[in-house]
Order: C-alpha cells, then sequence, then structure tokens
C-alpha cells in the first residue's frame, strides 16, 4: 500500500520533471517533435488528472450503449417477430369474433412496426435525440443518461429488427414444420428452434450494430451528455490544443469496439463448433 | 510520364500563385460561432450582429475584406493558434489561460455575466447556486464561473448556449450563466414569463477582445490601431445603440 503509494508519488514526479525540463524550449518555441508529442500528452492526459475526465466520458458511454443494446434487441425482436409474413398475413385459424379481432390487431400492429421502422431507420439519430430531449421530455426532470438510452435504444430498435428478421427468414422453413409437426406450439418453435439458429447467422450482422450504437452514442454530446467525445470536447475547451483530445477519445472507443470485436468473433467460432 | 510531371508542375504553380494572390487582395478571415445574438448570428444566410459590423469597419480601416468563417465556440481559440492569418471575433472574453495560446487586441466592450433562472426560484447570492445544475456554453467564460461555482460535475455544458436556456425552460436545469447582453437577448426573443434575470453580481468583469495568431504581431497591430480610431469616432456607442438600445429591438 505505502510502496504503491510512493511509487505514484515519484512517477508523478517524473511527469512533473519532463513537463519542467521542455519549460525552455516551450518559452522560445522550439519544441522539437517528441517535445511537442509530449507538451501535448501533459497538457491533455497528465495535468490536473484530466484523463480521469476521459475514463469518466467512457463509463458513460458503456452505460447508455449497454442499456440501449438491451432496448435494441428485445424491442428490436420483438418489432421482427410482428413484420414476419406469416405474421402479417395471420387470419386467425377457426371462427369467432375474439379470433377475428386478434388477428386483425396483429396485422394492425405489424403495420405499424413497419412504419417505425421506416421513420426511425429514414431519419437522423441527432434529430431523433434532441426531439426526444427538448419535445418528448420537454418539462420533465430527467437524467441525461435516461434520454440517452431511450433515444439510441428506440433508435438501435430499427436496425436490430430488420437484422433480426433477416437471420429469422434466414432459417428454412422446413425447420418450422419439423417443430410444429413435433407438437410445439407457434410460439415455442420460434422461441426454441427458430430465434436460436436465426440469432446465430444474424451474430456478424448484429455485432456491426453494436459497434455503430457504441460510436453513434456520441451524438448525446448535443444534449449536454459527458460522454467520451464531449470529454474530449470538455478538455480541448481547457487546452486549447487543436485534435490532441480527440485522439485520446478516439483510442477508447476503438479499445471498446476491438475488445467487443474479439467476444463477438469468439462467440461465433464457438457456435460455429456446434455445427458439426 | 515526363509529361506527367510537367503537368504536375505547373498545376503547381498555378495553385501557388492563387495562394499568392489570395494573400495579396487581403482577405481577413475571421472564425466566429454565429449562435450568440446579438453580437452573432444568421440573418438572410449572412453572419450579422455586433461583432460583424465591428469587423467590417475594422477591415476597411486596414484595407482588407472580412470573410466569415463559421465554427464551434470551442474550435475557434486553436482553429486562430494553427493558422496565422485567421483571426476570431466572436465574443471572446479576455482570459489569462486564452492569452498562453493566441495574442488579444484591446478589450471592445464589457459584457459581464448574468444568470438565467426560473422567476420562481428567487436565488438572492451566489451562495444559494451551490450545488445546483447550471448549463453554460462549453469553453465560454460562463463555464469557468460555473464550475467555479457549484462544481464540474454540475455544470452541463452545451455546444449553444441556447440549449442550455431550452433545458432551463424545460426544467432539467437550475440556473444558466451568460453573457449580460446576450441574456437579455435571448429572454425578448424567448418572451417566457417564467424566465428572469436573477439579481446576482458574479462581480466578474469580463472584456471582448478579438483574437489573433501569436506569429502575425503585425496585424495585431493594424487592429489595434483601428480599434482605437473606432472607438474615438464613438462607432463603438453607435454599435451598442444598435444592438442593445432595449432588449426589445436586440430580439428582433
Amino acid at each position: 500500500m505505502l510502496t504503491g503509494m510512493i511509487e505514484t508519488a515519484a512517477k508523478a514526479s517524473i511527469f512533473e520533471q519532463w513537463w519542467e525540463n521542455i519549460q525552455p524550449a516551450m518559452q522560445t518555441n522550439t519544441l522539437n517533435f517528441w517535445q511537442t508529442i509530449y507538451k501535448e500528452l501533459y497538457l491533455n492526459v497528465i495535468k490536473d488528472d484530466r484523463w480521469l475526465g476521459y475514463l469518466r466520458g467512457l463509463e458513460k458511454t458503456l452505460e447508455v450503449s449497454l442499456f440501449a443494446i438491451i432496448v435494441g434487441l428485445l424491442l428490436g425482436t420483438i418489432l421482427a417477430i410482428l413484420r414476419l409474413p406469416q405474421v402479417q398475413s395471420i387470419n386467425g385459424q377457426g371462427k369467432g369474433f375474439w379470433k377475428g379481432l386478434g388477428a386483425a390487431v396483429v396485422r394492425c400492429l405489424s403495420k405499424i412496426a413497419g412504419g417505425y421502422i421506416n421513420l426511425i431507420r429514414g431519419t437522423p439519430l441527432l434529430l431523433q435525440v434532441l426531439l426526444i430531449n427538448f419535445g418528448v421530455f420537454g418539462t420533465v426532470r430527467i437524467d441525461k443518461i435516461i434520454v440517452g438510452v431511450i433515444a439510441c435504444g428506440l433508435n438501435s430498435a430499427a436496425y436490430v429488427a430488420e437484422i433480426v428478421r433477416g437471420g429469422i427468414m434466414s432459417v428454412e422453413r422446413g425447420q418450422t414444420e419439423a417443430g410444429r409437426s413435433l407438437g410445439f406450439s407457434g410460439f415455442s418453435t420460434m422461441m426454441y428452434i427458430i430465434l436460436p439458429q436465426a440469432a446465430k447467422s444474424a451474430l456478424p450482422a448484429m455485432c456491426n450494430e453494436f459497434i455503430s450504437l457504441i460510436k453513434e452514442t456520441s451524438v448525446l454530446s448535443y444534449i449536454a451528455l459527458t460522454e467520451l467525445t464531449k470529454a474530449g470536447d470538455y478538455i480541448r475547451s481547457r487546452t486549447f490544443s487543436a485534435f490532441t483530445p480527440y485522439i485520446v477519445s478516439g483510442m477508447l472507443y476503438l479499445a471498446v469496439t476491438l475488445t467487443l470485436t474479439t467476444l463477438i468473433g469468439k462467440l461465433e467460432r464457438r457456435l460455429r463448433n456446434s455445427d458439426h | 510520364m515526363k509529361k506527367m510531371i510537367a503537368l504536375f508542375a505547373a498545376l503547381m504553380l498555378l495553385a501557388s500563385c492563387a495562394i499568392a494572390s489570395a494573400e495579396t487582395t487581403g482577405t481577413l478571415v475571421w472564425a466566429t460561432n454565429p449562435e450568440y445574438p446579438p453580437f452573432e448570428f444568421i440573418e438572410n444566410e449572412k453572419v450579422v450582429g455586433y461583432d460583424a459590423d465591428l469587423i467590417d469597419a475594422i477591415a476597411a480601416k486596414i484595407g482588407m475584406e472580412a470573410v466569415p468563417e463559421s465554427m464551434a465556440f470551442d474550435a475557434i481559440v486553436s482553429s486562430v493558434q494553427t493558422n496565422p492569418n485567421m483571426i476570431a471575433i466572436s465574443g471572446i472574453s479576455i482570459t489569462d489561460e486564452r492569452k498562453l495560446t493566441v495574442n488579444f487586441t484591446d478589450g471592445y466592450i464589457d459584457a459581464g455575466l448574468v444568470v438565467i433562472t426560473k422567476a420562481d426560484a428567487a436565488y438572492s447570492t451566489v451562495d444559494d447556486l451551490k450545488g445546483k445544475a447550471i448549463g453554460v456554453q462549453l469553453g465560454t467564460t460562463s463555464d469557468f464561473k460555473a464550475e467555479e461555482i457549484t462544481g464540474a460535475e454540475n455544470v452541463a455544458t452545451y455546444s449553444s448556449f441556447i440549449n442550455a436556456t431550452l433545458d432551463l425552460q424545460g426544467n432539467k436545469l437550475d440556473a444558466v450563466i451568460v453573457d449580460g447582453p446576450v441574456g437579455q437577448a435571448i429572454l425578448a426573443s424567448l418572451n417566457d414569463p417564467t424566465l428572469v434575470v436573477a439579481n446576482i453580481d458574479l462581480g466578474a468583469a469580463d472584456w471582448y477582445g478579438i483574437a489573433v495568431n501569436k506569429s502575425n504581431p503585425e496585424l495585431l497591430d493594424k487592429i489595434n490601431g483601428a480599434l482605437k480610431e473606432l472607438k474615438e469616432e464613438g462607432f463603438l456607442e453607435e454599435l451598442a445603440a444598435k444592438y442593445f438600445s432595449s432588449s426589445e429591438e436586440a430580439a428582433q
């Protein structure tokens, strides 16, 4: 514990020491290449514990992304199922008023799902974020993270819906028929037979969508949520560096997306093993 | 291949001529964030306002043509820092921290900061604002002041103070800090009786200056000379009368 503290203090003083060392060159504006890099690094990362600012931003980005992915997956799957041809053309087996009504409601929901997907995919995320913040939550005091989760989640759902629908449609019709003839209900066939297979073929496209979502949370800086991009902006407004904070933010985004890609790649290989 | 090289060389020559001629015709590119009425805002696709009129008058004095370049406020100082021929006039307060990066002309107006709150909030001292959620425009003197008052974790930074004011209107903030004339103008144009300028003196002089690249002291001297002449001619009073004679007028 104590040695750790001493080590940190020693490290800190090394950074300060280097900073002092380049002061003369800074005064005369004669910094060499490496000194310039250190100056930028010191001002934008080390000084006043600014690196903590990036980490706090990263935390918020991850928080929003994680919950938005969950919202997007759940809502997206429901939308996808509603958009399936067999659901769209449902006409209620058997007769009777209630069955007829049920089928009409499902058909109506299916139309709404289609409209929703077109609306969300056809308008910019930034616009949706601003609308939700200043319109939907116009006079509500609400945490900006929740606004972000809702906006990004609703947006992602539209894309996820199409990915899941593609996945479901890639599963052969015979699988449904097999499930039904084994006595599974329509719902159980979907849950236990179709969706697991669909998930596997949709995985690469889904990974794409998650990565986009993580990066797109940067538009939340418009509603004053200090996520990773805004954290860089904030430090830039204090140090007046032209671009160094963006490089730091960019590397953190890259670290997150590369980790995600690796993990999903592993999952993909695992799932492929069960093919044999 | 030789022809290609010759062609390329000819193109380079042409390009350098073009660049050289652009410099000699004397355009004065000024960086600005035109979301700050009455100092700079967009009207009929043109940047207009107090600062725009001022820089046009200065450019006329030193025989150049002023051309605005719009950008986010927090990008302005670093743009001037990286471009020797660019200046910036955008309601930029002269601060010691900014002086490390760019040179400033003499101040041309003392804007002062104001606090906008809900009418029913009744804050009367700076201490009342401690721990409250305060909205500001990122990288402005309001931003630095708010951080000093309520702590960085309670400051919400926007790319435009207008969005901060809208979030105050929507109950998401307790207060907004902004430059005086700008605060008056936004209140006049929103015309919302639930928002008021609180009677709190933040006690900060806030002189606006024109930012000039550090490697261009000749330009700084020229602008300072022109600014001095304009001050003596009473041009600044004219501008003040034009843009803030009354808040209603500023809003129009």
